[in-house]
């Protein structure tokens, strides 16, 4: 194996997104309404779930990622010396 | 590096200024109503101003008013029934003014738990809104009623010179309280004064701003009055914003809670629901 073999994908998390963007929006909502900021009312805590719920899912989605955790795991199993010479002799065996 | 440090003392004096303001501009303001005008006599020795906010404060509580025969003791019998009452649906929420018609009068002055007084309202009758002390509006969504939910609520109010028998009236607040009752006044009284303890009545300290609203029509008689956009004459009939406030909305239970379902929500989107690279070999 070597460094080219390893490449990044990208996995994006819309459910986690909707859900958290749930939470948060219910949270914010209680809290204007706690501090009268504004009326305290269903329809207004429903319009801050679903909206943050929406938000958490755009998040989820198109949110700049997070880089990979440490290096590609080619780049840590670091080919030993006495490989290379059976590597580069496997890559051409036309020659 | 400096520059930057100028910016941020400006910016900050700027808004300790803007907070600083509005409370200076408002105690430099003269009340224009003398509320013991609205306070029975007999009751006047009770009220002191301490706090020189322009509203006495309160001594003792003054006595129960009188409940009429039709008054609703027990409240909603269920659920159900009590969040019918005080659904959103019935509160008109795009208006943010105030109103009251019909010949109500008198003062409604709210309490903290020591007897300090926090907001009074005035109305004079006819069809003139209800006002605060400096005489502007009061009730609105600007000018809310301030009620301590540790406190007390003490009016005194009549509507002289007319006379309700069989008389009906509701009093509700939006997601808080539904009350209602009546009586048939065989003995022809216009003046009622009393006290609601929301301590007794409310759960626990909270804030919020909710639309409340009431009616009380004469000669209804025992059946309940239901919520309408007619009475027959004479009647009152009033609407307004009502500022429910705690001593301190991050210490409540439902300030708490929200804060930490803010907290918890925001580090999910943040930190778990956002995307992620990982290898792939």
């Amino acid at each position: 194996m070597n460094a080219t073999s390893a490449r990044p994908i990208l996995k994006r998390h819309p459910i986690r997104g909707f859900l958290w963007g749930l939470v948060t929006g219910l949270g914010v909502g209680l809290l204007l309404m706690t501090l009268a900021l504004v009326q305290a009312s269903l329809p207004h805590l429903i319009v801050y779930t679903a909206a943050t719920a929406v938000l958490g899912t755009v998040w989820g989605v198109f949110g700049p990622p997070k880089q990979p955790k440490g290096p590609p795991p080619a780049a840590v199993a670091e080919p030993s010396t006495d490989d290379r010479p059976h590597e580069s002799g496997d890559a051409s065996p036309e020659d | 590096m400096r520059a930057r440090r100028w910016r941020y003392l400006v910016l900050a004096t700027g808004f300790v200024a803007l907070l600083a303001v509005g409370p200076a501009a408002s105690a430099g303001t003269e009340p224009a109503i003398d509320l013991l005008q609205f306070i029975p006599e007999q009751f006047r020795a009770d009220f002191v101003d301490r706090n020189g906010d322009g509203i006495p404060d309160l001594g003792e509580i003054p006595p129960e008013g009188t409940a009429g025969i039709w008054d609703d003791r027990v409240g909603a019998v269920t659920d159900e029934e009590f969040l019918t009452a005080v659904s959103p649906a019935q509160f008109d929420r795009s208006d943010e003014g105030s109103f009251l018609f019909g010949p109500c009068k008198g003062v409604a002055i709210s309490y903290d738990a020591d007897g300090n007084s926090v907001d009074a309202i005035v109305s004079r009758g006819g069809d003139e809104p209800v006002l605060d002390i400096f005489g502007n509006q009061k009730m609105t969504r600007g000018n809310p009623f301030l009620v301590d939910t540790r406190g007390v609520l003490v009016y005194f109010g009549s509507s002289q010179p007319e006379t309700f028998f069989d008389h009906r009236w509701y009093l509700m607040a939006e997601g808080v309280f539904s009350d209602d009752g009546g009586d048939p006044n065989p003995q022809g009284k216009n003046r009622n004064a009393g006290a609601v303890e929301f301590m007794n009545l409310l759960p626990f300290p909270f804030t919020a701003l909710v639309k409340a609203k009431g009616a009380w029509v004469h000669g209804w008689g025992p059946a309940p009055l239901p919520v309408q956009d007619t009475y027959p004459e004479p009647n009152c009939v009033g609407e307004g914003w009502v500022k429910f406030v705690g001593p301190n909305p991050f210490l409540t239970p439902p300030g708490a809670l929200a804060m930490l379902l803010a907290a918890a929500g925001f580090s999910g989107v943040l930190f778990s629901a956002r995307p992620a690279l990982s290898w792939r070999e």
